[in-house]
C-alpha cells in the first residue's frame, strides 16, 4: 500500500496547487459585496438601463394645444410614441422627432384585414383617398368619421386638388358648363384653416 | 414549412453539439469493455483489455472540446465549475467528467504500472525523464504492490461502470429533460443513450482492433473478435429495440405534437432517420452479425463482415444523434412547422472543425500507443475471479 | 464583451441617477397636471411580491406590430428579424379547418404590405386574428432551472433575468423555454430575452409595448390592485395561459384565446 499513498500524495498536492490557482485567478471583485450568483448587482444594472420610450406625461409640458385636442379624442388611447416614435431623447437633448407621414403609416393600423376586429375603424386602402396623404381629411390628433376637413380658403387651384374628376372627392359633371371664377363664388367653406 | 417561432430560426446546438454525445458514447462503450474484462472476467477480451483503456482516455479528453468551442463565450466555460447552478443537468457535465477522468487515469496508471517502471528504469535522457514523470516517484512493482494495484483496479473498473452509465446517460438526460420539446423529451432517452453509446464504443473497439493488426502485422484473434462482435449484436438489439419503442409509443398515443413528428421523420430526416439509424446502421449490421454466426464462413471473411458491421453501426450512431440533437431542433415548438438546416463547411460550427475534434481522439490515442503501448502479444491472460466482496481486498 | 464590467456599472449608475431624478420629476408633474389619460395607467410602484401580471386581449390585438418595433427601440435588441423579444402572430383558420400561421419579420412593420397578404387572397377564412407573443416570466421557469451557471434568474417581482456577465452563451434555456421567448444575442454572444422592460417597471412606467399598444391590447400592472386595469381585466374576462400542460405557470394571461394557439 505505501507505493499507493506516496503516489496520492503528489496528486492530492497537485490538485491542490491547480484549485487555489483557479479560486484566486477568477473570482469577480464584486463576489464579496454581492454574494455568490451576483444577482442584486445584475439586477441593479437591469433596472438601470436607459429609456429610449419618455415617461408619457411629460409630452404634455410643452405641447399642450396637441395634446389637449388628443387627449379627448377618438386616438386617446393612442399614445403619442405610437407615432413620433420614441421621445426620451427628444426630452434630454431637443432631438427633433421624425413623423412618418406617409398613407404606409396609417394603412399599418387602419388598412382593411381579416385578421382585425370586425369594430376596428378600417379601409380599403386602394380604394379609398387615392393617393392623398391621409392628414388632409383626418386630423391624426383628433380624427372624426365622417372626417371633418380642414378647407383652405383661397383659390381655384386649390379646391381642384380634391374635386377635380378622378381626384378624392370630384365635383358632379354639370359643374363644368359654368365655369365660375371661383368655387367659393357658390360654395361656402364649413371649416377653414 | 408551416411556422416557427421567429426566434427559432437559427439551429442553436449545431454539429459540434450532434459530435459530443458521439464521443461521449464511444468512451463509454470502450470503458464498459474494459470492465467486462476486469470485474466480469470475460478472459477473450484480454488482447484489447488495456487498448479499450486508453481508447476511453482518448476520446474522454476530447469531449469536452466540441462543448467548449461551442460556447457563445468559450472563455467563461471554467464557470461550470465556478458557479454551478444544481438544477441544472448541464452543470454536472464538469463534475461527472472530471471524476471519471480521475478514475480512468487511476485505472490507467495502475494497469500500466509496470510498463512505467520498466521503461523508467531502462530509458535515457528525455524518455526516461518523462516516464518518471509518469511513475509519480513510485518504483515498487514487487508482488505485494502488484497484488494491491490488481485489486485496485478491479475496483476503479467496477466503480467505472455505473460512471461510465452516469456519463452517458446524463447525457440523455440532457435532451430527456426538455419537457418543450416532444422528440425530446422521453424519459427513455438516457437508456437509449446508453445503449446506443456501448454499441458505438464495441464497434469502435471492433474496428480499431482490426486496424491496429493489420497496421502492426500481427495476428488477429478470433477469439476476441467473436467475443466482441457477440456483445455488439447483444446490444445492438436491445438499443434497435428502444429507440424503436420510442418511436412507436409517439405514434401509438399520438399526442398534440405526433403530426410534427410524424412530418419530421417521414420528411427532413426520413433519410439519417429509417435509412441510416434504423436500416443501414441497425438493420443491415444485425443481419451481418448473424451470417457471421450462422454461415459456414472461413475466418478472414467473417472478420470482414464483423468490420464491415461495426463501421455501419459507428454510421448508423452517428445518425442516431444527428437525428435526436437536429432533428429535435427542427421541430417548431410551435408545433407547426419543420426547420431547416445544413451544416457549413468552414467556421467554428462548420463540418471541418467538427471533423477535426472527431479525429483527434485518434491522434491522442496515437500518443498514448506510443508512449505506453497496450499489446500484450503473447501474454496469457490473468486468471481471473469471480466478483465478491470477499475478493475485494478490502478486508 | 464589448462593454466592460466597469463602464457597465459606471453607466449604470448615471443612468439609475437621471432615473430617480427623471421619476420625481414626472411624479411632480403628474400630480400638478392631473391629467386622466389612457397612459396615465401606471404600476403601482413600488412592486412587492410576484403580484405583477401581463394580460394580452387577442381580441383587440390589431397587428400594427408597434409593439414589436418599441421593444427593440426600447431595449435595444437587433433589429434582424430572428432576434425578437416579443413579436406579433397572425392565425387564420380556413372553413376546411386548415390554420395558418405566419409572423412576417415578427411582425414589426405590421401585416399590411402586399407579400404578407399575398397568400391569404381568395382563401375562405372562417376566421383570423393576432396573437402577440412574449417571455411569460413563468412562475416555474424551465429556463431557470436548466441554466448550469445560474445566470438567468427571478427577481423578487418575478421577473426573469439573464446576467449578460455570467452568461456562458451554452443556449440550453433557449432549448428549455417552450414559448421560443429566447435568443443568442449576436453581439454580445449572450442569451437576451423579454425583461418586461425592467427599467421601466421598477421606475414606475410600463413596459414600451404596453405604453404604444394604440388599442389597448396589452396591459400590465399589479393583480393585488384592485384598480389596475389588470386586475378588472382578470376578474371580469376569462383569462388562459399558454401551453398550460407544461406547468410552466405563466405570469402572462391571455383573453380570447383560441384552441390551437401554441
Amino acid at each position: 500500500m505505501k507505493h499507493l499513498v506516496r503516489a496520492g500524495g503528489v496528486l492530492i498536492a497537485i490538485l491542490f496547487v491547480f484549485f487555489v490557482l483557479l479560486r484566486v485567478i477568477p473570482v469577480p471583485e464584486s463576489f464579496n459585496a454581492y454574494g455568490f450568483y451576483r444577482e442584486k448587482e445584475n439586477t441593479a444594472e437591469w433596472a438601470a438601463r436607459p429609456m429610449a420610450y419618455a415617461d408619457p406625461i411629460l409630452c404634455n409640458q410643452c405641447h399642450q394645444t396637441n395634446h389637449g385636442s388628443w387627449s379627448d379624442s377618438k386616438h386617446k388611447t393612442v399614445s403619442c410614441e405610437n407615432c413620433h416614435g420614441p421621445g426620451q431623447s427628444h426630452v434630454d437633448k431637443g432631438t427633433p422627432v421624425k413623423i412618418d407621414e406617409s398613407r404606409e403609416a396609417c394603412a399599418v393600423c387602419h388598412s382593411k384585414l381579416p385578421s382585425r376586429p370586425r369594430d376596428f375603424p378600417q379601409v380599403d386602402m386602394e380604394q379609398h383617398g387615392g393617393k392623398t396623404e391621409c392628414k388632409t381629411c383626418h386630423s391624426p390628433h383628433a380624427p372624426a368619421i365622417p372626417p371633418v376637413v380642414l378647407h383652405p380658403e383661397a383659390g381655384y387651384s386649390n379646391c381642384l386638388l380634391c374635386h377635380s374628376a378622378g381626384g378624392l372627392k370630384p365635383f358632379p359633371a354639370n359643374h363644368s358648363a359654368n365655369s365660375p371664377d371661383s368655387c367659393t363664388s357658390c360654395h361656402s367653406v364649413k371649416r377653414s384653416v | 414549412m408551416g411556422f416557427l417561432y421567429p426566434n427559432e430560426a437559427a439551429i442553436e446546438w449545431d454539429l459540434l453539439i450532434v459530435i459530443y454525445p458521439y464521443i461521449t458514447g464511444l468512451v463509454a462503450g470502450a470503458f464498459i469493455v474494459s470492465s467486462l474484462y476486469h470485474v466480469f472476467g470475460i478472459t477473450t477480451f484480454n488482447p484489447i483489455a488495456r487498448f479499450s483503456l486508453i481508447t476511453a482516455l482518448a476520446f474522454l479528453l476530447v469531449a469536452p472540446i466540441p462543448l467548449a468551442i461551442h460556447l457563445g463565450r468559450p472563455e467563461r466555460a471554467l464557470e461550470m465549475f465556478l458557479r454551478p447552478n444544481f438544477t441544472s443537468a448541464m452543470s454536472g457535465f464538469g463534475f461527472i467528467w472530471m471524476v471519471y477522468l480521475l478514475l480512468v487515469l487511476f485505472e490507467i496508471w495502475l494497469v500500466f504500472r509496470p510498463d512505467i517502471v520498466r521503461y523508467a528504469k531502462s530509458g535515457t535522457g528525455i524518455r526516461k525523464t518523462i516516464y518518471s514523470i509518469l511513475a509519480l516517484g513510485v518504483y515498487d512493482v514487487s508482488e505485494r504492490a502488484l497484488a494491491v494495484d490488481h485489486k485496485l483496479i478491479k475496483i476503479f473498473a467496477f466503480i467505472g461502470i455505473p460512471a461510465a452509465s452516469l456519463l452517458h446517460g446524463y447525457v440523455g438526460f440532457i435532451f430527456g429533460a426538455i419537457k418543450a420539446n416532444p422528440w425530446w423529451s422521453t424519459p427513455l432517452m438516457p437508456i437509449i443513450f446508453l445503449l446506443s453509446a456501448v454499441v458505438s464504443g464495441i464497434a469502435l473497439l471492433l474496428v480499431m482492433y482490426v486496424l491496429s493488426t493489420k497496421i502492426r502485422k500481427v495476428p488477429l484473434d478470433h477469439v476476441c473478435l467473436r467475443t466482441l462482435a457477440l456483445w455488439l449484436g447483444g446490444f445492438l438489439t436491445v438499443a434497435l429495440t428502444l429507440e424503436g419503442l420510442e418511436a412507436i409509443s409517439m405514434f401509438y398515443e399520438s399526442e398534440e405534437s405526433w403530426e410534427v413528428i410524424r412530418e419530421l421523420i417521414t420528411g427532413k430526416i426520413a433519410l439519417s432517420y429509417f435509412g441510416i439509424q434504423f436500416f443501414a446502421g441497425a438493420f443491415i449490421p444485425m443481419v451481418t452479425l448473424a451470417i457471421t454466426e450462422t454461415a459456414k464462413l472461413d475466418e478472414h471473411a467473417k472478420t470482414v463482415l464483423r468490420f464491415f458491421a461495426a463501421c455501419l453501426i459507428l454510421v448508423g450512431v452517428f445518425a442516431m444523434r444527428w437525428n435526436v440533437v437536429i432533428g429535435g431542433q427542427l421541430v417548431s415548438k410551435s408545433l407547426r412547422g419543420i426547420g431547416d438546416f445544413t451544416p457549413p463547411l468552414m467556421g467554428i460550427s462548420g463540418i471541418l472543425v467538427s471533423a477535426a475534434v472527431l479525429l483527434l481522439p485518434l491522434v491522442i490515442l496515437g500518443v498514448i500507443v506510443y508512449l505506453i503501448p497496450p499489446w500484450q502479444d503473447g501474454v496469457k491472460p490473468v486468471q481471473q475471479k469471480r466478483l465478491g466482496i470477499s475478493m475485494s481486498g478490502l478486508k | 464583451m464589448l462593454i466592460s464590467r466597469r463602464d457597465f456599472i459606471k453607466g449604470g449608475v448615471a443612468g439609475a441617477v437621471g432615473g430617480v431624478v427623471l421619476y420625481n420629476t414626472s411624479h411632480l408633474m403628474r400630480t400638478l397636471a392631473e391629467t386622466r389619460s389612457a397612459q396615465s395607467l401606471k404600476v403601482a410602484s413600488p412592486i412587492k411580491g410576484r403580484s405583477l401580471r401581463f394580460v394580452v386581449d387577442i381580441n383587440k390585438c390589431i397587428g400594427c406590430g408597434k409593439c414589436v418595433k418599441a421593444c427593440k427601440l426600447e431595449n435595444d435588441v437587433p433589429l434582424e428579424p430572428e432576434f425578437n423579444r416579443t413579436w406579433v402572430e397572425r392565425y387564420t383558420i380556413t372553413r376546411s379547418g386548415e390554420t395558418l400561421v405566419d409572423s412576417p419579420n415578427g411582425g414589426i412593420d405590421g401585416f399590411t404590405a402586399d407579400y404578407m397578404n399575398e397568400k391569404y387572397k381568395g382563401l375562405d377564412i372562417r376566421k383570423s386574428f393576432f396573437v402577440p407573443k412574449l417571455c411569460n416570466q413563468c412562475e416555474k421557469p424551465p429556463c431557470v432551472s436548466v441554466c448550469p451557471v445560474a445566470a438567468t434568474y427571478a427577481t423578487e417581482e418575478g421577473v426573469i433575468l439573464v446576467d449578460r456577465n455570467a452568461c456562458i452563451g451554452c443556449r440550453y434555456c433557449v432549448q428549455a423555454c417552450p414559448y421560443g421567448a429566447r435568443f443568442l444575442d449576436p453581439r454580445y454572444k449572450v442569451v437576451d430575452k423579454c425583461t418586461w422592460c425592467y427599467h421601466r417597471i421598477t421606475k414606475g412606467l410600463l413596459p414600451a409595448c404596453v405604453e404604444v399598444c394604440p388599442v389597448g391590447a396589452r396591459m400590465f400592472g399589479d393583480i393585488e390592485d384592485p384598480n389596475s386595469k389588470v386586475s378588472q381585466v382578470i376578474r371580469e374576462r376569462a383569462v388562459a395561459v399558454l401551453k398550460p400542460e407544461l406547468g410552466t405557470e405563466p405570469m402572462v394571461y391571455y383573453v380570447g384565446l383560441e384552441k390551437g394557439v401554441r
